[in-house]
């Protein structure tokens, strides 16, 4: 059966982003602000996320340290676009002023540098956590056992 | 067999899958565990995933094999041994969480070993709900519970969650009853 409750709520969220957008598109008329705008919204949603996963896990598990390390990666990256946006909104590049550009390759670079180790960290909680040789072990075991059982 | 194997046998038979809260006695606590699991590794012989709380792999490992358990059977998660940094660490035959309050890699290695037990039937075994309640607010537990007892049913395996018969752990047990098909009082 479908949940009545759901639907109406998924439908009042997509109305309201569409809503959204269509704000955006008539207030904003720069497509790089509007884009800038975009990102960022999901961006923040992200974050939002992030942070509610960071504050659930058990303190000290490595699954709180990896989502930890997401967090900082996707703020780094909502930075990097806040920045970007600023500087569209600003002119800055219009105006000259280079030097807006060094802020927005800080934010990337260190982004990357998390993102590294954020996936050197999802490498450890695989093997850390994967059962796999252990599993055919018992695989092995099972077939042993089904084996002396006819035999009997 | 024993009459601690013979309840718990009859308490179970007519289900395939089910959620059980083994109460047992102090005294008793040993025989009984070691009872249930030969039960299932043995007669019916099943693998499964022993979530140890209460005594270090080494221990448990130790006094299976002395009662004859096979223990190629069964993967093992360890919360009580006390690792560097209280890191995860893993060996041959035990995932180490390092601490019963990581209740976050608890159930991520639990969800981990059962999806990789090569059987279509399987069992959990959770040791034990008193100790769980040392480290943890009775909220927490009762969640973690919930949580634990939702999952089994997903994984679809026989899961026994044992606790001590004590006064003080009637009324959650009462509570946690809810999630759960069948409580098994085994002695004392």
């Amino acid at each position: 059966m479908v949940d009545v409750k759901r639907l109406i709520g998924s439908l009042a969220a997509l109305v309201g982003v569409i809503a959204g957008l269509i704000a955006i598109f008539k207030i904003v008329k720069q497509v790089e602000l509007i884009i800038g705008f975009l990102t960022l919204s999901f961006g923040i949603l992200a974050v939002i996320w992030a942070g509610a996963a960071v504050n659930s896990l058990s303190k000290g598990s490595s699954l709180k340290r990896y989502a930890l390390n997401y967090f900082y990666c996707v703020g780094l990256l909502v930075l990097y676009t806040s920045w970007n946006t600023l500087s569209v909104l600003m002119e800055w590049r219009e105006a000259g002023y280079n030097f807006y550009i060094y802020p927005s390759y800080v934010f990337l670079t260190l982004a990357f540098l998390i993102f590294v180790s954020t996936s050197y960290r999802i490498l450890s909680i695989g093997k850390e956590f994967g059962f796999k040789s252990e599993a055919k072990a018992i695989q092995k075991v099972i077939e042993e056992k089904k084996k002396s059982k006819r035999k009997k | 067999m024993t009459n601690i194997r013979k309840k718990f046998k009859d308490s179970v038979k007519d289900l395939n899958e089910y959620i059980a809260i083994a109460a047992v006695s102090g005294k008793q606590y040993q025989t009984a565990n070691l009872e249930m699991i030969k039960e299932l590794t043995e007669d019916e012989n099943i693998p499964g995933v022993y979530v140890t709380l209460s005594k270090p792999f080494k221990t448990a490992e130790q006094a299976f094999k002395k009662a004859g358990v096979d223990t190629r059977m069964l993967l093992f998660i360890d919360a009580v041994t006390k690792t560097a940094g209280g890191e995860v660490k893993k060996t041959k035959n035990c995932l180490y969480i390092g601490s019963p309050q990581q209740l976050s890699d608890i159930s991520l290695a639990m969800d981990q070993a059962v999806r990789a037990l090569p059987s279509k039937n399987k069992f959990v075994f959770f040791d034990s709900l008193n100790v769980l309640l040392l480290y943890n607010k009775v909220d927490t537990v009762a969640q973690f519970i919930h949580f634990l007892a939702s999952k089994m049913r997903v994984w679809k395996v026989k899961g026994i969650i044992v606790s001590l018969t004590k006064d003080k752990n009637k009324e959650l047990i009462d509570e946690l009853m809810q999630f759960c098909d069948i409580l098994v009082e085994l002695g004392g």
